[in-house]
């Protein structure tokens, strides 16, 4: 009698176990396997060299290759579409050599020609990463297999940039056809060939299975938008999705003591911090943005909103990161100090106290920032105690980047996820001048020190690393005597999948690849 | 003159009111939940936006704390006491719906009095445009009304308010359409008495019953309706002590601890039921008949 109890059970949770079809490929029904990847946001435009969101370059990553890529598991850079490459002793020249018997996903093969084409794409159009292929002079064609770039100067991350997203490699043929629908319909050389994405309900890779690396492990991957965090938890719990991404932390914490859920965690390439707008008084004096910074309580973020993981910040280069300055000393938190210097600012500057302020917190969670609300919250509390009191406005994520570099905050939560693993992603990006701009410009704060940016500029283009490193120190020094942003969390990079999927792993470049996951066989 | 006011036979209602055990329960829970806003200060255990290490000094920080002795409700994502934050939040949220249903009485009354009152013209545009307004969900004219505004409770106040002028102009314009002939006024009218006196003197007192009524049953959707508009995140600011903005917060969280969801969600509770408990103990009482909303 328990046996045919268990029967049924078995019978029952089947389906649900098996949503989509991830029933093996048993030699006898050959059923296709399909991973379903839950997330909180959708992409907004699969075209390289047109997106900055997160949630795109998941989707780009599976879609397209580039030159050089990242290893599996390790951030070394690897051969990719390029199967080596050769650089001139002055660094000026790089020759690459592309793989033989590549063909884009609509058959088209790749060329020289169709990289020299997607660089000059990106140069042309590159939206929020054209800076990042400055150096690039020329593009030249040496025959069908091999192509040249000269730089304008050496450049110590070009092979790095070159493994980012808005490099990756779309067919020529796709992209001359209809330039405008590309971005609808992206045409790459990657593991997974686009099928099909209705906005804010789903999108469908297929396998492609003449990859050059070997078919991926499922034939299909579905990414579904599921915005409230909750539902994703039960979705996954049900086995309607495999894959869960951007949970809360305390969420994560429970789920990881339920039976076939598997928890995977790795330091994110990643920083937290919140932006001061420098420009606006009485945020223009330095003590204020210190008091600030002394009044908040890292410690409570961490332990509290965070549950624990998440890691405290000091400077935006996270620890992973190259140039990391191990040597500065955190700011502690302190209440009578940062009550000090408030008062001090305030003689100075002639405002009173208690100050208003307004805090931005943008609605959705990020990564870096994966409880907004509650970190606002923390901010406001500690900023009570010293007499800075703070209205919260939530901004939907639409918006919130676009307000935030026209500058219309005072506060504002932001954060960032390193593309490319070098400091300069993170000071060159959020701290430099040449990123103050209304249409999209990272510098949050719109800090400008000349200092700071000559010291940018110089290790952009000096490949001595001992030299790099030094300049990054002294930038991180001036950075943390000025305060222009009060560095939060480099928080874990934590995803949730069913136990069944194998194979993949969190990449520490937070790229989700899913080229290798794949479904545990049922034991017969 | 007043020989046929319509609110004679009170010490009838009275007693009916003090009968019935439904109107007991219902001042209970009111009664209650406006104690706890007048008193949050003194009878709460925390401050609303302290966390309880904070409070205690521990060294151990940690969220989510489940109910204890020194946490009757548990704590929250940021650690706040939850039972706390709940006492607190029935100020926001009788405020807001008080507030905004003072507000609908007192544009929707005066605008169903003239209507009735006048008729022809005036009542027909009166009624089209809160027909109007009618047609539309309330939802929507609360979303209109909060985009047009930066976040803050006004503007929640002002939506739920506008929301509810046409049940009161409605319902206004009923009670005086139905003593519009009777002999009082048409005695008050043959007497000489100004249209205001009239509007105001002679024909205001019969709304005053079903006002009375319908504030205290609105005063019920008053509650959900801020709460709900605060929970779907628009209007309001971030973090107040609020239940609505609570039950949001707590939603994210809900398959790690259902507490903090729990307490607001019942708070909601009860004061909708103590409200609607009470405003349908006064209509029985009152012996007045209500149109359907």
């Amino acid at each position: 009698m328990r046996l045919v109890f268990c029967l049924l059970g078995l019978l029952c949770l089947t389906p649900l176990a098996g949503c989509g079809g991830n029933r093996g490929g048993d030699a006898s029904g050959q059923k296709r396997t399909t991973l379903v990847y839950g997330r909180g946001g959708d992409a907004d435009i699969l075209d390289p060299v047109l997106t900055s969101s997160g949630e795109t370059v998941k989707v780009l990553v599976n879609v397209f290759d580039t030159l050089v890529a990242y290893d599996d598991e390790t951030l070394e850079i690897a051969p990719s579409l390029a199967e080596r490459w050769e650089t001139s002793d002055d660094g000026l020249t790089w020759t690459f050599h592309l793989r033989p018997q590549v063909t884009f996903h609509d058959g088209s093969p790749l060329n020289a020609e169709a990289i020299q084409f997607n660089f000059a794409r990106l140069l042309k159009k590159g939206f929020g990463y054209r800076a990042h292929y400055a150096p690039i002079a020329s593009v030249t064609v040496q025959d069908e297999l091999t192509v040249v770039f000269q730089l304008k100067y050496a450049s110590p991350v070009f092979l790095n940039n070159l493994a980012m997203f808005p490099a990756s490699i779309c067919s020529p043929q796709a992209v001359r056809q209809d330039e405008a629908a590309f971005g609808f319909h992206p045409v790459g050389t990657g593991p997974f060939k686009f099928q099909s994405w209705t906005p804010k309900q789903k999108l469908v890779l297929e396998a492609n299975t003449e990859y050059w690396r070997g078919p991926p492990g499922v034939d299909r991957v579905i990414f579904l938008p599921i915005d409230e965090s909750a539902i994703r938890v039960k979705q996954l719990e049900r086995g309607e999705i495999h894959i869960a991404d951007n949970l809360p932390p305390s969420e994560l914490d429970v789920l990881a003591t339920r039976p076939g859920i598997v928890l995977q965690s790795l330091p994110g390439m990643n920083v937290g911090y919140l932006a001061m707008q420098n420009e606006k008084p009485p945020l223009n004096n330095k003590k204020v943005r210190q008091a600030i910074w002394f009044a908040i309580n890292k410690r409570r973020l961490c332990e509290v909103t965070y549950s624990g993981h998440a890691r405290p910040a000091f400077t935006l280069v996270p620890p992973t990161v190259f140039a990391h300055h191990t040597g500065l000393q955190d700011r502690p938190y302190d209440i009578e100090r940062a009550k000090k210097l408030l008062a001090e600012a305030a003689r100075e500057d002639g405002f009173a106290l208690p100050l208003k302020m307004q805090l931005f917190a943008m609605q959705q969670p990020r990564p870096y920032m994966q409880q907004p609300r509650q970190t606002a919250l923390v901010i406001r509390d500690s900023l009570e105690k010293i007499g800075i009191d703070l209205t919260i406005t939530t901004i939907d994520l639409r918006q919130y980047w676009q307000r935030l570099s026209r500058g219309e905050h005072e506060l504002a939560l932001a954060g960032w996820t390193s593309d490319n693993n070098d400091p300069d992603n993170f000071l060159y990006a959020l701290l430099d001048p040449d990123n103050i701009n209304d249409q999209g410009g990272n510098n949050l704060s719109r800090y400008n020190n000349a200092k700071v940016h000559r010291r940018l500029i110089a290790a952009q283009r000096e490949i001595d690393p001992a030299v790099r490193k030094r300049l990054y120190f002294e930038a991180q020094e001036i950075i943390f005597d000025d305060a222009p942003v009060v560095p939060l969390v480099h928080t874990d990079q934590r995803v949730a999948l069913r136990a069944e999927v194998q194979g993949y792993k969190i990449h520490p470049s937070t790229l989700v690849r899913l080229r290798l996951a794949r479904f545990q066989k049922k034991s017969p | 003159m007043t020989a046929q006011k319509p609110s004679a036979g009170g010490a009838r209602a009275r007693k009916r009111f003090c009968r019935s055990a439904k109107s007991w329960m219902g001042l209970a829970l009111v009664g209650l939940m406006l104690g706890a806003a007048l008193a949050a200060d003194w009878v709460t255990p925390y401050k609303a936006n302290q966390t309880s290490t904070a409070a205690a000094g521990e060294e151990h920080l940690a969220n989510h704390r489940r109910p204890s002795r020194r946490h009757w409700l548990g704590t929250d994502a940021n650690d706040y006491d939850v039972l706390t934050r709940v006492i607190y939040g029935s100020r926001l949220s009788l405020l807001a719906g008080g507030v905004s249903i003072l507000l609908a009485v007192s544009v929707g009354a005066p605008a169903g009095i003239a209507a009735g009152y006048f008729g022809g013209v005036v009542d027909a545009a009166i009624m089209r445009t809160i027909d109007i307004v009618l047609a539309f969900p309330s939802i929507l004219i609360a979303f209109l009304v909060l985009t047009a505004f930066h976040n803050g409770w006004t503007p929640v106040i002002l939506a739920v308010g506008l929301i509810n002028i046409p049940i009161f102009a409605r319902q206004v314009r009923a009670a005086i359409m139905t003593v519009r002939d009777l002999e009082y006024v048409q005695a008050a009218r043959a007497s000489g008495a100004s249209s205001g006196y009239l509007m105001w003197r002679v024909l205001a007192p019969a709304a005053v019953t079903p006002v009375i009524v319908l504030a205290t049953l609105g005063l019920g959707s008053a509650v959900i309706e801020v709460a709900g508009l605060s929970f779907l995140g628009i209007g309001g600011n971030a973090g107040d002590a609020e239940w609505g903005a609570m039950l949001n917060e707590a939603k994210d969280h809900l398959n790690t601890s259902l507490w903090p969801a729990i307490g607001p969600g019942a708070a909601i509770s009860l004061t909708v039921l103590g409200f609607n408990l009470l405003g349908d103990s006064l209509r029985d009482a009152l012996d007045i008949r209500l149109d359907a909303r």
